[in-house]
């Protein structure tokens, strides 16, 4: 019995006693056998596969065959030497599988960069150089000295585990220290020593066999079997490893306790040193499958519940192409471009993706470099590329971040892809390798500066100092990020830096990252600062203006405080910025559009949201409208509802012919029903396929669309979708007299642009009289603004009358703008006076314009009366400078 | 001794417990699976639209986690190429979810899933994306990408059926049509062609290749069904296609045809014939034109003086000369002018400088800018000599090149344009050619873009200067109106401000901002402003009653 026995009457029997147990079925009694064994086991196993990982996972497999197999040990007092040959076979069969996978010539299967239970103990370089060393020393020197160190430097016990007399061992272990140089072997005792499996490895054992019942009992019954083996070892305190810490000083703190005055000190050492035990048995219980996964049968249940099994691939078909892949053009370094070459002709995808994959993986462990280098080479697609990169990255950060910075085709975009990443790992190299990066092409480019946020999430001052030291396109990025990472504690002092930044970036970029990082914590504070900065952003570009992004970020933080904050404070966003809400809004549109619209409409921040939701029904929300107009006929008659309706039949029109004229049909024959009719017309015209669409719909609409539906063709002509007049002209009797005037001068211009001659021809050739006036002045206008010069020469040709009148005067408002003096010398030829008067003022509104002091000059030399001048003058006086009147006659100007 | 060890016990006891605590809160358990029941028996059976249950528990996919849990470098993949050999349907939901986003892996899954079931794997993506609370961890977007872009390659009817079938026409599914579409056309133009149409899809423009290998079967076969389909700019990106095609088989037949239709897709069809055949038989192509009728002539003379000019620029002229005039005959030159910039674009420029000012030398002048210009987007500043030939244009050539150029310009360099609009040859600007780069400037500094107004040549400084505010009264009417309160009392610039401001009054109706403005500073300015703007009758007794109040 060890002196510190809890509840488990396993502990301290003999080993004999604990395999009789175990035969029995009892598990606590093979835990215990775990935990008493485990050094010795994982140690064999360490000595055949110099790795400590895979040494862990070999020697679980052994532990799962002993307890599967125990009933067959006829003797149970050799329990240590059939564990050391069940050790050794596991170790064996696991190198068999290396040996078939990936490597030839080595045990070297890659340590994961996330350090491996025991591997903590050892930092990176020293676990590859114990690994390299002991490789090179033959299996019969290298195992004794394995089990040596891990089994507390007792010869004896490792002359049991491997069936040696101890003067074999002896004689071994002294040759196998002699073939280690001399500097590395204290390094490797040190190593071996602090990489002793620990009593996490037995919960998972322990787990794995079903002996563990409820936490804190497991924990505790594994904590005494683990304390009680690793007390026996010599010197198991190794500080690295909180458990073995915990264990090997159990003795000495029991009996501290009966007598110190220290208790409470002790007792807090006692639970802090117990703390990661507990960490791991939870651990190891969540990698537990479910339950309900669970087989029912005995055989079974330990399957599924034990601890990860080792994988075995015997059974996958995969697996033996994979082989045989590597049968056919080899495992080695060199051999990878030609088994590259071999996956790429693989004409199945999942074959060849998944192959492609694993040599990746398989190549950055063998030969990172010459990867690196076959990769970067021209013409390689940039998507292996990057794959390749990835798995180097897990495997060895900063070495493949060195060779990153080494340049080569496609480096930046791989450092742009791995930037945050690097940023976690390597952060050392972050600022070095931004320098060198070149400008991305790509606007919503922001790896630079969320690479720097997460910098300074690690530490400011370093990562502020870095960021203030890159030079080059990156820069900006670069304070970007410290600034959005550092508002989101303290705005101001953020905010103040960056305003004090020297010149050379856009300060106000960088006030906007800031901005940022405030609405992730604080949106109303932030959404108030907006103001402080530009707007920003680019034109055409979806929501990108300082508000659109700060507004986005807010709604995701916290969309009620930000929906309440614009229903508060309407009018502090434009449109544009109201944008950037569109992503939250059409999520919860989507939910429950009904629920949704409704609690806007009670909180009163439907308006403020309607752009946000018009984008939403123009994009993924689209599928909602019929559900929200059926919403709406229930809905009375509101101005922010009536927003909506026309949100909706506007996206119908464009995008959704049938449903837009399902709308048409439920809209009332009323002056408000008319004006969403006219809405709905112009929005199904609008669509590109425009005229091309007008006779289908046409044959479609209801008869209360039907005249809506040919204004909106019609205010839709231009050059390019004219083509024939003769469709347009036919059109014009159909419609309401007050309008066919000003749509007969849609046609006029829209010919005019086309084929300027042509419907100069057909002006001039309708009958006399008032109609073919107005039809010559609307083709002199659109020509004129075309092509001022012909169709100055085409008025000239015109004799004097009301139609050259006509003609004159819509010249004039034509170039009056771009050509005020030619302007004002047609104005003054004209015989009307009436429109003479109005040209004459329209060109000196102009003039006002672009340059008052050639007023005077004008009016100077002009062919008019001193009253007509001084009467101009009045006019002139009386209109503001905007006012740029339509021709006497007329009341719709073409524009 | 019993009592300390007792003491023992208990203190290591709270702190596994402790530690067993810590680890759960920071890995907390993952939602319970729900039961599996109701799931059928063979996992691997095809699920019933609709039925695919995206949280289904996998005995295989926990298996694998826990194995990959440690089993690093290349294990990994075995792992994941033995656990997607052995998947069902049933366990691929959650395999997908364990891929953590990782692109390689979810293609890898996504090819597996389509080997096993494409209907399966596209029920799964709709009832994810339908799982109201969202299914945040099922990564549908991305395999969708792939569904549709492998099964419309593998079987296009079944994802054209399964996209029309579906119960839910979610916004997710709408997206997909353009993926679909884009892959039908392909392999199956026709069914491309109905599907854009039927769908009402206008605005996108799938890739022309399937297009063009089956227009090389029946050219005008092709050019009626896609008539006969109309989908906006697909369809007239085909009808170019299929004019390639067409004209290098039987031109003449193919032009005689596509100057029968009378709008925008016949003027695309037959624009791609005559480049082509102007091109491959610049001789015959002229011929031919030259006895077409003159509306054919307007129509089509672009395209071959382009081509023709690229190889001999006087031949093209001296046949715009005998064939052509009027306004075609202005185009016509633009389009010789662009065939010779393609060729040597100074030379281009040089030939314009010489011409004398007319509409044919705007055109020209167009042609030879918009070949200088940088691409959209490139962010590239256009070049000293393109800025210095621009600024000896005439007035007219240069409002009809600002015209053309003025977006590229000021999108690629914004600060590049607003200065070229400084310098004397700007006065003859048009006046949106000010309000673009009005506007391009004030939404990145609103101060800068002021003293860039107070730099435009004085003719146009106060045009500049309401461009300028109108773009920063739009896009942050308080900060514009607090710069506005600030100004003197008499300042000029207050009433371009109220201009400003009716203006978007006008556009966008924010009444009250509006009235705010009005009602601050000099109401007179104010009131001269309102009797300028055309505003709605309503609207502008709004805006008069609030002056009245505060005047």
């Amino acid at each position: 019995m060890t002196p510190y026995s809890l509840s488990t009457p396993a502990a301290g029997l003999p080993d004999a006693e604990l395999a009789r147990a175990a035969q029995r079925g009892e598990k606590k009694a093979f835990v215990e056998i775990v935990a008493r064994h485990q050094a010795m086991v994982c140690g064999i196993a360490f000595g055949i596969l110099t790795d400590f990982a895979a040494s862990e996972d070999a020697a679980q497999d052994a532990f799962l065959t002993a307890w599967r197999k125990i009933h067959h040990l006829r003797e149970p007092e050799l329990l240590r030497a059939w564990l050391g040959q069940i050790a050794r076979t596991a170790a064996l069969g696991y190198r068999r599988r290396l040996h078939g996978e990936v490597v030839t010539d080595n045990f070297a299967e890659e340590a994961d960069p996330a350090p491996q239970p025991d591997e903590a103990a050892a930092d990176g370089d020293e676990a590859a150089l114990v690994r390299d060393s002991l490789t090179k020393l033959p299996e019969q020197f290298r195992v004794p000295l394995v089990l040596f160190y891990r089994e507390g430097q007792s010869v004896r016990s490792v002359a049991e585990a491997l069936d040696l007399s101890e003067d074999a061992v002896k004689q071994r272990l002294a040759r196998g220290r002699e073939m280690l140089r001399e500097r590395v072997t204290g390094m490797i005792e040190s190593v071996l020593t602090r990489t002793r499996p620990t009593a996490v490895f037995t919960m998972l054992i322990a787990a794995a066999i079903g002996a563990l019942t409820a936490p804190a009992v497991i924990a505790g019954s594994v904590f005494t079997a683990a304390a009680a083996a690793s007390a026996s070892a010599a010197s198991a305190a190794s500080a690295s490893t909180a458990a073995g810490g915990a264990t090997s000083s159990a003795t000495t703190v029991a009996t501290a306790m009966s007598t110190s005055k220290s208790t409470l000190t002790i007792a807090a050492a006692i639970a802090a040193a117990c703390l990661p035990l507990g960490y791991g048995a939870r651990m190891g219980m969540e990698t537990r499958p479910p339950d309900s996964v669970r087989r029912p049968d005995a055989q079974s249940a330990v399957a599924a519940a034990k601890a990860p099994a080792k994988p075995d691939f015997s059974d996958s078909a995969l697996y033996a192409e994979w082989k045989k892949l590597h049968d056919e053009h080899g495992s080695t370094a060199e051999d990878m471009p030609a088994l590259f070459q071999a996956i790429a002709d693989i004409k199945d995808p999942v074959r060849r993706r998944i192959f492609r994959a694993a040599q990746s993986a398989e190549w950055a462990e063998l030969s990172p470099e010459g990867g690196f280098a076959f990769f970067m080479e021209k013409g390689r697609d940039s998507g292996q590329r990057e794959q390749f990169f990835s798995e180097w990255m897990r495997r060895d950060p900063a070495a493949a971040v060195a060779a990153l910075s080494g340049g080569g085709e496609g480096w930046d975009g791989l450092a742009r892809k791995n930037l945050t990443e690097i940023a976690r790992r390597v952060p050392g190299s972050l600022a070095s390798l931004a320098a060198k990066m070149p400008k991305s092409d790509n606007h919503w480019a922001n790896e630079v500066r969320d690479a720097f946020a997460i910098l300074a999430e690690s530490g400011l001052e370093a990562a502020r100092a870095a960021a203030e030291g890159v030079i080059g396109p990156q820069r900006e990025q670069a304070l970007a990020g410290i600034a959005k990472a550092w508002a989101r504690t303290d705005p101001d002092a953020a905010i103040a830096w960056a305003k004090a930044l020297p010149e050379g970036v856009d300060l106000h970029n960088i006030i906007r990252a800031a901005l940022l990082g405030v609405a992730a914590t604080a949106p109303a504070s932030a959404l108030g600062r907006v103001k402080d900065v530009p707007p920003g952003g680019r034109e055409g570009y979806f929501a990108d203006t300082t508000g659109a992004r700060v507004l986005q970020e807010a709604g995701k933080t916290n969309y009620d405080a930000t929906v309440a904050w614009l229903a508060a404070h309407p009018e502090s966003f434009s449109r544009e910025d109201l944008l950037g809400m569109a992503d939250a809004v059409t999520q919860r549109l989507n939910d429950d559009p009904a629920a949704f619209l409704a609690r806007h409409m009670a909180d009163g921040s439907l308006s403020a949201l309607m752009p946000a939701i018009g984008s939403a029904l123009m994009n993924q929300s689209g599928y909602q409208r019929p559900v929200i107009w059926d919403w709406l006929k229930t809905q009375p008659s509101d101005p922010a509802l009536d927003q909506l309706r026309s949100e909706i039949i506007n996206s119908a029109g464009y995008q959704n012919p049938d449903f837009a004229l399902q709308i048409a049909r439920d809209l009332p024959d009323t002056p408000e029903g008319k004006k969403f009719s006219d809405s709905l017309a112009r929005s199904l015209m609008s669509a590109s396929q425009m005229p091309h669409n007008l006779d289908s719909l046409m044959a479609q609409a209801p008869d209360t669309l039907k005249p809506a539906l040919v204004e909106a063709a019609l205010m839709g002509l231009n050059q390019k979708n004219f083509a024939d007049p003769q469709k347009w002209l036919a059109l014009l009797p159909q419609l309401r007299d007050e309008i066919r005037e000003n749509m007969t001068a849609r046609v006029a211009r829209a010919w005019t642009e086309q084929a300027p001659e042509e419907a100069v021809a057909w002006a001039t050739a309708l009958p006399p009289g008032a109609e073919r006036t107005a039809a010559i002045g609307y083709v002199t206008n659109a020509w004129a603004v075309g092509d001022s010069w012909r169709a100055s020469e085409w008025v000239d040709t015109l004799p004097a009358g009301a139609e050259r009148d006509k003609a004159a005067e819509w010249l004039v408002q034509a170039i009056a703008q771009e050509s005020p003096d030619e302007a004002w010398d047609w104005a003054q030829n004209i015989g009307d006076e009436t429109q003479r008067n109005s040209a004459m003022l329209n060109t000196l509104l102009s003039m006002r314009r672009r340059d008052p002091s050639a007023i005077a000059d004008t009016l100077a030399g002009a062919r008019i009366t001193p009253q007509e001048r001084a009467a101009l003058l009045e006019k002139l006086d009386q209109m503001p400078v905007e006012a740029t009147p339509p021709p006497a006659t007329e009341a719709t100007p073409i524009r | 001794m019993k009592t300390s060890r007792l003491y023992l016990i208990v203190l290591a006891v709270c702190g596994l417990t402790a530690g067993f605590v810590v680890r759960r809160m920071q890995h907390p358990p993952a939602e319970p699976m729900p039961d599996l029941s109701g799931i059928s028996e063979d996992p691997a059976a095809p699920a019933a639209p609709g039925r695919a249950q995206p949280h289904v528990a996998s005995a295989l996919a926990a298996e694998l986690e826990q194995q990959l849990a440690i089993s690093p470098g290349v294990n990994r993949w075995l792992l994941w190429m033995s656990a997607l050999e052995k998947a069902k349907l049933a366990d691929l939901p959650q395999l997908a979810r364990m891929a953590k986003g990782d692109s390689v892996l979810l293609r890898i899954i996504g090819a597996r899933w389509m080997e096993l079931g494409p209907q399966h794997l596209f029920d799964t993506i709709i009832a994810a994306d339908s799982a109201r609370p969202r299914d945040t961890a099922f990564p549908g977007d991305r395999l969708a990408d792939y569904l549709f872009e492998e099964w419309t390659r593998s079987d296009a009817s079944a994802a054209l059926a399964a996209l029309n079938s579906s119960p839910a026409d979610t916004g997710f599914l709408q997206n997909m049509r353009h993926q679909v579409v884009n892959g039908i056309i392909q392999k199956d133009p026709e069914m491309g062609l109905k599907c854009l149409a039927d769908w009402h899809i206008d605005n996108y423009g799938p890739s022309m290749d399937g297009i063009t290998a089956w227009a090389e079967k029946d050219p005008r076969h092709a050019a009626e069904f896609a008539l006969a389909h109309p989908a906006g700019y697909a369809t007239q990106t085909a009808l170019g296609a299929i004019g390639k095609v067409w004209a290098a088989r039987d031109p003449e037949a193919a032009l005689t045809f596509a100057a029968g239709i009378k709008d925008k897709f016949g003027t695309a069809l037959a624009n791609g014939i005559a480049k082509e055949w102007a091109a491959k038989d610049l001789t015959k192509a002229a011929a031919w034109l030259s006895a077409a009728d003159p509306s054919v002539r307007r129509m089509l003379s672009g395209p071959v003086l382009e081509e023709w000019a690229k190889t001999d620029t006087t031949g093209a002229m001296q046949w715009i000369e005998g064939h052509l005039a009027g306004g075609t005959m202005d185009e016509a030159v633009g389009a010789v002018l662009a065939g010779v910039a393609a060729r040597d674009v100074s030379a281009a420029a040089a030939l314009v400088s010489g011409m004398d000012a007319s509409l044919a030398r705007a055109r020209a002048a167009v042609s030879v800018a918009k070949k200088w210009m940088p691409s959209h987007g490139s962010n590239q500043p256009v070049s000293a000599e393109a800025v210095t030939w621009l600024g000896t244009l005439d007035p007219d050539s240069l409002k009809h090149v600002l015209g053309e150029v003025q977006w590229q310009w000021s999108g690629n360099d914004p600060k590049g344009y607003a200065d070229f609009l400084t310098t004397p040859a700007g006065a003859a600007a048009p006046s949106y050619a000010l309000a673009t780069a009005a506007r391009s400037i004030a939404r990145g500094d609103p101060q800068a873009a002021l003293k860039w107004a107070a730099e435009v040549q004085s003719a146009r400084r106060l045009e500049a200067l309401e461009g300028v505010l109108q773009e920063w009264n739009n896009s942050q009417p308080a900060a514009a109106l607090d710069w506005a309160k600030q100004l003197p009392a008499r300042d000029p610039r207050r009433e371009s401000y109220y201009t400003a401001v009716l203006e978007q009054f006008a556009t966008h109706e924010t009444a009250s901002t509006a009235a705010k403005a009005l009602a601050s500073g000099n109401p007179e300015a104010a009131r001269k402003a309102l009797n300028g703007q055309q505003l709605p009758p309503e609207a502008r007794a709004k805006l008069d009653a609030w002056l009245t109040k505060v005047q």
